[in-house]
């Protein structure tokens, strides 16, 4: 070992480069070894709490601005109130969640968004419900507003979600009215593209786009934006759509992570 | 020398750490600085090619870990930024080498994390540097500078200074 690093940065710095380069691409052909899972969960752990102390430090700040001598009684005021706020919020979202044309029976898990991936450009996002809270690969995640994107990857208490604003994420899409289907992409604008729509379709600005159900990750109905724009090029096949995201994804708090599997703290949503 | 290590690994995690939680608050449509990039610079800068390409390694494995992409994509392009920099740390000797190395580093490593992040897409070079490269670039070079000159106006330490 003493003898091979020897050899590597005693023999000159490309060859030192040259030996990362290789490293590097042998793990994106390993991708995710199980080796660093435990890196991974520290890691975790300290976007955690971090994100804690984040939380922590606003409150003090908040309670220092109270009057000592009615700061109990405001206190648990504005905690009564936040309580019945976040009540109502997550009553109504709930409700629009009901609303989904899903025939199918999912387990919604409350997550909140913790942290966000460090890539620039694209971007994904830590969840703070992971394996043990019945998380599962592949799950698709929503927020009250329409959908959010995957679960990537789980660990014990954190799942990493693939978002919508993701060069990789593809989503089979259906246009609400025509229900001609596309596919969904993201090409590193503001906005989405519907792909794949002929040219005969009619396609009106502000049509609602949902998932179509034809891809066996995420059901169908569920809200991905509206049309924002319909263009022609006399050179393409298609029709060049922009769709305006339904989701906010700079102001990603809350969402729900969609499970099929059976869980015994979800929430079950469905038709029936 | 051992204290600079453990100083810097110190800088590389907070900055990976801040990266996750803090950073994301700082984003301008898509853009955000990349504080490892920055610290991995100064390091590289320092410590010469040996050490500067292994942090880069090193430092891009761990960023890639709270990622939902690629392994490994991270670690090329910060080794190559951290043997550019230690590269240029060598030819620049006059003040203000580190704003410059660090705006080609920026530069060189967003050219490789993007173009290796869109291979097999249908992306144009000049709109993948326009919307993506250069004002990230930019955004990493201005929160670099502002370090920068924070770091040297209160602590006065030798790491940047010429």
């Amino acid at each position: 070992m003493r003898r091979f690093t020897h050899v590597l940065f005693g023999k000159g710095p490309v060859l030192l480069l040259a030996f990362y380069v290789f490293l590097a691409f042998l793990l994106m052909n390993f991708n995710r070894p199980g080796a660093l899972r435990g890196i991974r969960l520290g890691l975790l752990a300290a976007v955690s709490g971090i994100h804690s102390i984040q939380q922590k430090f606003t409150y003090l700040q908040d309670l220092k601005r109270e009057n000592q001598a009615l700061q109990k009684e405001i206190f648990k005021l504005k905690v009564i109130n936040q309580q019945l706020g976040e009540a109502l919020l997550e009553n109504v979202r709930l409700k629009r969640l009901l609303g989904l044309k899903d025939t199918s029976r999912y387990h919604l898990i409350a997550a909140r968004v913790i942290g966000e991936g460090t890539e620039r450009g694209v971007r994904s996002v830590i969840l703070n419900a992971g394996s043990l809270e019945g998380v599962r690969k592949n799950c698709p995640v929503i927020n009250a507003d329409g959908l959010v994107g995957r679960v990537l990857i789980t660990e014990p208490h954190h799942a990493i979600v693939q978002i919508l604003l993701d060069y990789n994420a593809l989503v089979s899409a259906r246009l609400q009215h025509s229900r001609e289907v596309g596919t969904i992409a993201w090409s590193g604008n503001p906005w989405l593209e519907l792909r794949y729509i002929a040219k005969n379709v009619d396609v009106t600005v502000g049509e609602a786009v949902i998932t179509s159900g034809l891809s066996p990750i995420y059901p169908s109905g569920i809200k991905i934006g509206v049309v924002q724009s319909v263009q022609e090029n006399k050179f393409e096949f298609f029709k060049e759509i922009r769709v305006r995201p339904a989701v906010n994804f700079n102001a990603l708090e809350e969402v729900f992570i969609m499970c099929p599997d059976s869980l015994q703290n979800g929430v079950v949503i469905s038709n029936e | 020398m051992n204290n600079i290590f453990v100083r810097y690994s110190i800088f590389f995690l907070l900055a990976i750490l801040l990266q996750a939680t803090i950073i994301p608050y700082f984003t301008i449509f898509q853009w955000k600085p990349d504080l490892v990039v920055i610290v991995l610079t100064a390091f590289a800068f320092r410590t010469g090619y040996n050490w500067g390409t292994t942090a880069g390694f090193f430092s891009g494995l761990i960023t890639d870990l709270l990622s939902a992409h690629l392994l490994g994509l991270n670690a090329l392009s910060k080794t190559i930024a951290g043997y550019t920099a230690a590269s240029l740390g060598n030819l620049f000797q006059e003040q203000g080498r580190f704003i410059v190395t660090l705006l080609i580093t920026s530069f060189v490593h967003d050219v490789v994390y993007f173009f290796v992040l869109t291979l097999g897409e249908q992306f144009s070079l000049k709109l993948l540097l326009l919307q993506l490269t250069i004002p990230n670039t930019f955004y990493t070079v201005l929160v670099g500078a502002f370090i920068y000159y924070i770091w040297n106006r209160w602590f006065e330490l030798e790491e940047f200074s010429a």
